[in-house]
């Protein structure tokens, strides 16, 4: 019996049960235990795996090495990770040690090797690679690098599974639908290698063949091994794929019931001021507010983060209880909003919400918001003329003569008008979004909004290119460059052709 | 096979085909592109066929040229210098007529140069007075003029005035700022009445107009050379090659309701000059 | 043929003349040929030139407007401005020769930058040709100023926002600034007689003057007969090339006909200036981006780099635009008037060279000339800036702080790197060619051994 193994589980087991006395120490909730059962249970999969009578059985056959490795990588590792060590120790130790851990784990070598593609192609690799080239053989016959080999699977696992066990801090998160993903594409992997072995007609570690004897009984012991690899992997990792989808369905279901919580919540909360707004407000309004509608569900699952449940604003968003029907419209319908990212300025794009969505939105804001339900109504019969010149006269400024817009400081852009539509043209002269400033119809009239539009809208279909390629319409800059590289260029290369180099 | 006589020919016929589509796309009107596009295969082909013809169909040779021409021998130059020398001997017998010649060519030149005034107008005080006045009205380019309520806060429009639309010097930016956060020198308390604020729109650092207005940052910018100017602080130059603020338009509000300034601008508007201070 | 000569010769008694000439040597390089590309741009220029000025109206006075651009008809412009827009969409073959002659002004400048600087890097400007560099850069001058009027005739927004900025600058020298202005523009900007004068320049004065330093500048090349690079059989004394006739004249006219086929091409598939879209000037409006033709380019950026200085001094002002817009052109272009003389007596070199340096032979004045260009590139690309802030989306404050950091280090940069690399090229051909060659004798033993005499340096 090898003593060392056993030492070394127990002296681990110490540690660590050490670490999670320190951890109820410091910590108002004590360790999971359910972390220190999994890591007792990795301890006893490491000493079936390593130790008699497992370890002497697998010197001689390939099938009980592949148990050996399938309980290694499929088994102890998981286990390993289920224990939380990461977190264990973060808790543990003291706070200047646990910032240095802390530092580690978001180091870029760390960050690279637990990227869940690399820690996905690794394993894949060493498992290919240890099978396929001298290692095994080599792990055969040569003790140090047999412990070598088991040490090589064993931390090549832990790198794959920690790509899903999401216990303490991780590093790529990845979603429910991506760690199945994840497992599911590990199973044809395992499974093709294990019928490599299977089929294979060749003994391929010759080491075998002085165990087993014979050449057919070596093969047959290879083959063995093959096909345990292939079902018993196979299995097991379907077994963790099953798992993965019953944790997701438990994520959903708890996710669900907490939406419904809020819901209900609310609903109590609205039904008391429904009561209240109907007595002042009047019908109308109050319809909207106590229907039960899409339009809430959308603005707290996009909108709320930033502008507050109650569209009360934050840090990251501006406050909506006195926006314009008008402004909202805009910013959803020109896909400036939802923003990813809080910025200072949202360029246009396309809509990430659906033309349903959006109207359910607007609807549900404006229950909310006391702001203007002015809506503007454009169509094709402006004044071309008057919209050139007042075209020219309030917009070129910013968005240039031929509508292309260019920076106007600061990092803002005054954006290029080819992708508005007529309507939020007009709603951008109406409400100035960003640095743009406002036109009410004071300023400027409902007929000269109209004017301005077609012009825009003449401006993007009608192809103001009757010269050729317009290089952007920005100007001499597009002309300059074309004028030296594709000019005198040209003009260049023929010299050369006319000319010799002498 | 395709010789090289027959290559450049074939590159003059298609040239001459390019000459036909240039002329038939101006007989039928087809545009310019179909004309530029003749036009171009023409002077294309032509060139290829020339070219083809320089490198490939002409005996190649080299000359070698001396360059003995210059500088000429010495004994040539010796008798140019005397040539030269000899005329100059003889009009300095009479050294002071030459004094009276040159003086009179001279004066000449100078009277010549009288003509060259009438370019252009005297200097005068152009560059020191707009067309503003005390009560004149603030009109907008199509001659409606404009009343306190016309402009919504975060607005701006350009403004002339009344009877002078269109007048470079005088054309100015209305704004409105939300109240209160004009922050006025003591002598400008009275110029901004409902939060409106009138500038030149003549840029001081080389005249282009300032049309660029950011609303939520209240700041005006120039196009051209990107001045920025603190429209709060007295359009005051923020950034950008501008060194003086834009002269501001005082403002007040008539009985009737419209805006109008008390006066002209207190200085030149626009870029400096020498005479500016 | 024969008829023609003998009847020049029976009038003009030029037939040795006329041989020398038709065998005259004309040197191959390519790089010679950036000169005859200018010339060529130039005779499009006026060709095109001519045709547009018979549509060309250059008056001021209102007038309206009713062709096929239906957005443009009631507006207010200038009869300078309808006719262009009117010749741009309403005339056949119109549009296409008012792009080929705005392309070919583009082209034109760019070639002479090009050739200014193959001269430069070559040693051309020394002496007996000092004559010939003043003149050429007076060309570039005077084509800059043709190019600048040219486009501003048309009285479109984007120009006339370029000519407010010119009366600006001219504004702002001191004492005669305001003089100045009044006198060239007629009074204060805008002026009714602007259009006039610019188009007085543009077709007469300016072409003239340029048609008469073209023939000066062409009469002392072929006078002083062209340089060359060395090579074998080439000396100071000589001149090797094609003969005139038919040889180069062919390469010249295929040449011309490449860079006329090259404007055509431009002029027929890519927009360039298209007024009808900037619309009518009107001195309060704007359109961004804003920037002249690229040639000026680097006066716009000279403008938006420049430090906001406006030095009142005893009750006078010299305004910012004077530093930017009048002190550095006039600086930049001195040191270039005067670069022959310069270089002459920093080398104390006074001897004609008729061959040319390749740009490593002379480290200095390549490193220098490399300076000077970054300097020109880094101010000319300043003049778009915004555009650049709009595409990279940084504030365009920012870029204006870089570039006026790189406007100090680049050209240092510039300088000390081309100077580096020229001395390396240097070195490595002095070393890759073997001056002394080494003997072989064969040893009565039979062996083989060297000469020792023969070894470079001494024995072994």
């Amino acid at each position: 019996m090898n003593y060392v193994l056993p030492a070394l589980l127990a002296a681990s087991l110490a540690i660590y049960l050490r670490l999670v006395r320190k951890y109820d120490g410091r910590r108002a909730q004590p360790f999971d235990r359910r972390h220190v059962a999994a890591f007792a249970a990795m301890l006893a999969v490491l000493f079936a795996a390593l130790e008699p009578p497992l370890e002497p059985l697998s010197d001689g056959s390939f099938l009980y090495h592949m148990a050996q490795h399938l309980l290694l990588i499929y088994v102890a590792a998981p286990l390993f990770l289920l224990s939380a060590p990461i977190a264990l120790l973060l808790g543990s130790v003291g706070t200047p040690n646990a910032h240095r851990i802390a530092t580690l784990l978001t180091s870029r070598p760390w960050r690279f090797l637990t990227f869940p593609v690399f820690a996905w192609s690794f394993f894949t690799v060493v498992m290919w690679g240890a099978h396929f080239s001298p290692l095994y053989e080599l792990a055969l016959t040569n003790p140090a690098v047999h412990v070598f080999e088991h040490a090589l699977f064993f931390g090549s696992a832990i790198l794959f599974w920690q790509a899903i066990v999401h216990i303490g801090p991780v590093a790529w998160p990845m979603n429910f639908p991506l760690r199945i993903v994840y497992v599911f594409a590990a199973m044809p992997q395992s499974a093709f290698l294990g019928l490599a072995l299977y089929q294979s007609k060749f003994v391929l570690y010759p080491h075998y063949l002085a165990t087993q004897g014979s050449f057919a009984q070596a093969l047959a012991d290879q083959r063995a091994g093959g096909a345990l690899m292939w079902i018993l992997g196979g299995l097991l990792l379907f077994a963790v794929f099953m798992m993965v989808a019953a944790a997701w369905g438990r994520y959903e279901r708890r996710l669900g019931e907490r939406l419904d919580a809020q819901l209900d919540a609310r609903k109590i909360a609205l039904l008391a001021a429904t009561i209240c707004a109907l007595t002042i407000l009047g019908p109308a309004r109050c319809r909207a507010a106590s229907a039960p509608s899409a339009g809430r569900d959308l603005f707290a699952v996009h909108c709320s983060s930033c502008h507050g449940v109650h569209l009360e604003g934050s840090a990251n968003g501006p406050n909506l209880r006195a926006v314009s029907r008008m402004t909202v419209e805009f910013y959803l319908t020109t896909g400036r909003m939802p923003a990813s990212v809080p910025g200072i300025q949202n360029v246009a794009g396309t809509p990430r919400l659906s033309p349903a969505a959006i109207d359910a939105l607007v609807g549900f804001v404006m229950s909310r918001s006391r702001g203007s339900n002015a809506e503007v109504r454009v169509d094709n019969t402006g004044n071309l003329q008057r919209g050139r010149a007042l075209f020219i006269a309030n917009c070129s400024a910013c968005h240039g003569a031929t509508g292309k817009g260019g920076a106007v400081g600061y990092g803002w852009l005054a954006p290029n008008l080819e992708i508005a539509t007529v309507t939020q043209v007009a709603q951008a002269v109406r409400i100035g979004p960003g640095v743009m400033p406002a036109f009410d119809p004071h300023t400027l009239s409902d007929a000269q909004v109209n004017d301005v539009v077609r012009y825009v809208n003449v401006l993007q279909t009608d192809p103001p290119q009757r010269g050729g390629i317009a290089l952007g319409n920005i100007g001499p800059v597009a002309e300059g460059m074309v004028a030296w590289l594709l000019g005198l260029g040209l003009i260049v290369l023929v010299c050369r052709l006319i000319g010799s180099d002498a | 096979m395709m010789t090289r006589s027959f290559a450049i020919a074939l590159t003059f016929a298609c040239s001459v085909l390019g000459s036909a589509l240039f002329a038939a796309a101006y007989a039928a009107n087809w545009g310019p592109h179909l004309e530029g596009l003749g036009l171009f295969v023409s002077l294309a082909g032509l060139a290829a066929g020339t070219i083809g013809w320089a490198l490939g169909a002409i005996a190649q040779e080299q000359v070698v040229d001396r360059r003995d021409d210059y500088p000429s021998d010495p004994a040539a130059r010796a008798a140019a210098q005397a040539a030269l020398e000899r005329g100059i001997d003889e009009l300095d017998r009479h050294g002071f007529l030459l004094k009276f010649l040159f003086g009179a060519f001279g004066a000449f030149g100078l009277a010549a140069l009288f003509p060259l005034r009438s370019l252009g107008p005297n200097f005068g005080t152009g560059l020191y007075k707009t067309k503003w006045r005390k009560g004149a009205r603030l009109v907008l380019e199509d001659g409606t003029p404009v009343r306190v309520s016309d402009l919504a806060v975060g607005s701006m429009m350009t403004v002339f005035p009344d009877g002078y639309v269109g007048d470079a010097s005088s054309q100015t930016v209305l704004l409105r700022l939300p109240p209160g956060t004009i922050q006025a020198s003591e002598d400008r308390r009275t110029w901004t009445p409902h939060g409106y604020a009138a500038f030149s729109k003549v840029c001081t650092h080389a005249g282009c107009p300032v049309g660029l207005y950011l609303a939520s940052k209240h700041e005006l910018l120039c196009p051209c050379h990107q001045s920025v100017f603190d429209v709060v602080a007295q359009a005051k130059p923020i950034s950008g090659p501008a060194a003086r603020p834009l002269p501001q338009l005082p403002l007040e509000i008539a009985d009737d309701g419209y805006l109008q300034a008390q006066s002209d601008y207190t200085e030149p508007i626009g870029p400096g000059f020498w005479q500016r201070s | 043929m024969r008829r023609l000569v003998l009847g020049l010769d029976d009038r003009l008694g030029i037939a040795p003349i006329l041989q020398k000439a038709l065998r005259k040597a004309f040197p191959d390089n390519w790089s010679f040929m950036f000169g005859e590309v200018a010339l060529y741009c130039f005779l499009v220029l006026v060709a095109t030139g001519v045709y547009l000025g018979f549509f060309f109206d250059a008056s001021t006075a209102p007038a309206t407007y009713r062709g096929s651009d239906v957005a443009l008809h009631a507006t207010p412009m200038s009869a300078a401005y309808a006719s262009v827009v009117r010749l741009s969409l309403d005339t056949r073959a119109g549009l296409l020769l008012r792009q080929i002659h705005h392309w070919a002004a583009l082209v034109f400048i760019a070639a002479i930058a090009l050739h200014m600087s193959r001269v430069f890097f070559t040693g051309a400007f020394r002496r007996p040709r000092e004559l010939n560099w003043i003149v050429g850069m007076t060309l570039l001058v005077l084509a800059m100023a043709a190019g600048f009027t040219g486009y501003s005739l048309p009285d479109d927004l984007l120009s006339g926002t370029g000519l407010r900025i010119a009366y600006s600058v001219l504004l702002s020298v001191p004492v005669v600034g305001g003089y100045l202005a009044f006198l060239f523009f007629g009074g204060i900007f805008p002026t009714a007689e602007a259009i006039g004068r610019l188009l007085f320049a543009h077709v007469f004065i300016l072409p003239a003057l340029i048609a008469g330093a073209v023939a000066i500048h062409l009469a002392i090349v072929w006078r002083q007969k062209h340089t060359q690079f060395r090579g074998p059989g080439r000396t100071e004394q000589n001149v090797v090339g094609s003969p005139l006739w038919p040889n180069y004249a062919m390469k010249s006219i295929g040449l011309g006909l490449a860079v006329a086929a090259t404007l055509a091409g431009l002029g027929a598939f890519f927009q360039i200036n298209p007024i009808w879209l900037y619309g009518p000037y009107r001195a309060y409006d704007v359109s961004a981006p804003a920037q002249p033709d690229w040639y000026i380019g680097w006066l716009e950026g000279a403008l938006r780099l420049g430090p906001s200085w406006s030095i009142d001094v005893a009750n006078h002002t010299i305004p910012a635009p004077f530093f930017a817009g009048i002190l550095l052109p006039a600086a930049f272009f001195g040191l270039l008037y005067l670069w022959p003389f310069l270089e002459r007596r920093a080398t104390r070199d006074g001897e004609p060279h008729q061959l040319l340096d390749r740009p490593s032979d002379a480290p200095v004045r390549t490193g220098i000339g490399a300076a000077v260009l970054a300097f020109a590139v880094v101010l000319t690309l300043a003049g778009s800036d915004d555009v650049q802030a709009g595409i990279l989306s940084i504030p365009v404050q920012s870029m204006v702080t870089g570039y006026r950091w790189l406007l100090v280090v680049l050209p240092i940069v510039a300088g000390l790197s081309a100077y580096r690399i020229a001395c390396e090229l240097r070195a490595r051909r002095s070393i890759s060619q073997p001056d002394a060659r080494v003997e072989i004798v064969r040893t009565e033993a039979g062996g083989f051994d060297e000469r020792p005499e023969s070894i470079p340096g001494g024995r072994r």
